[in-house]
């Protein structure tokens, strides 16, 4: 009778060990993943980036992402057509003043390249030595 | 008896909860983990050199340089101004590419930089495929170097 007792209390322990497997799993995972170079980056809607060879991590949070129609900096969405290319460099001027060393372009890998060498001009205009081209790790 | 068996009951359901609070705890601790993996990636870059006012003080045309031309459907290499080879994309080009590359290298270990000149209609994933080659460790290029055509 005692037995039956004991059984019957059972099931109303938690067991513990699937929950500590369950993380062993998921902290191997984040370690596996984790990496402390670079910094880690939104890549904004619409963008397709080109994938590269490359293992240059990304040093600089500050990024430009261009599309066909639209350039989006610091979540600010300007016009690419030109218009706003007056905009775009005083937005970028600003964030040289706030402390930025480098901007690193996010462009879709489909976009032909007199739309990114446009901003390019305005990257550099804007005070900045060289721009970096995002690309996704092969 | 009632009361006894009410007491019992509450009792059991009071377990749970010492037990449960670490591992919520554990849960929050990682709960950032899990977001900033979902919402943000980590990537890589390319490194666009642009020309210095020394680099262009120091082109006095006994120095050696390699060219790109890269353009929509091939690149040109140019070796001191000279064309060296054309190559198509559609034309083996990987090969051909890293072994004419391979093959200047070899003959003016000297150069270190390579200076591209990018058409206005290449498609940007063909740039960057370029640059791969470029910088590829077996080709070793320290740094490529864009030249911007005059406006």
């Amino acid at each position: 009778m005692r037995r039956l007792y004991k059984r019957k209390d059972n099931p109303n322990e938690l067991n513990l060990t699937s929950l500590m497997d369950m993380f062993t799993i998921l902290l191997f995972f984040f370690l596996t993943t984790y990496s402390f170079e670079g910094v880690l980056m939104k890549i904004e809607e619409g963008i397709e980036l080109p994938v590269s060879k490359s293992r240059l991590p990304v040093a600089e949070k500050y990024y430009m992402a261009i599309s066909m129609d639209k350039v989006t900096i610091d979540g600010i969405v300007y016009n690419s057509n030109g218009r706003d290319d007056v905009l775009i460099l005083s937005h970028l001027k600003e964030l040289k003043k706030r402390g930025a060393n480098f901007i690193i372009i996010q462009a879709d890998r489909s976009l032909p390249f007199y739309k990114i060498r446009n901003y390019i001009r305005i990257i550099v205009q804007a005070g900045f030595s060289k721009p970096f081209l995002a690309v996704l790790p092969e | 008896m009632i009361r006894a068996r009410f007491k019992k009951e509450s009792k059991k359901k009071t377990f749970f909860l010492p037990l449960l609070i670490p591992v919520m705890n554990l849960f929050l601790v990682l709960l950032p983990f899990v977001i900033e993996t979902a919402f943000l990636q980590k990537l890589t870059s390319h490194e666009l050199m642009l020309p210095t006012i020394k680099s262009g003080a120091n082109n006095d045309g006994t120095s050696k340089n390699i060219t790109l031309n890269i353009e929509n459907m091939s690149v040109t290499i140019y070796l001191n101004g000279n064309e060296f080879s054309k190559i198509s994309y559609i034309d083996n080009f990987q090969k051909r590419f890293e072994e004419d590359l391979l093959k200047i290298r070899k003959s003016y270990p000297e150069i270190v930089n390579i200076e591209i000149k990018v058409s206005h209609d290449v498609i940007y994933q063909n740039l960057i495929y370029v640059l791969d080659v470029c910088k590829k460790n077996s080709i070793g290029f320290q740094e490529v170097v864009y030249i911007d055509e005059v406006k």
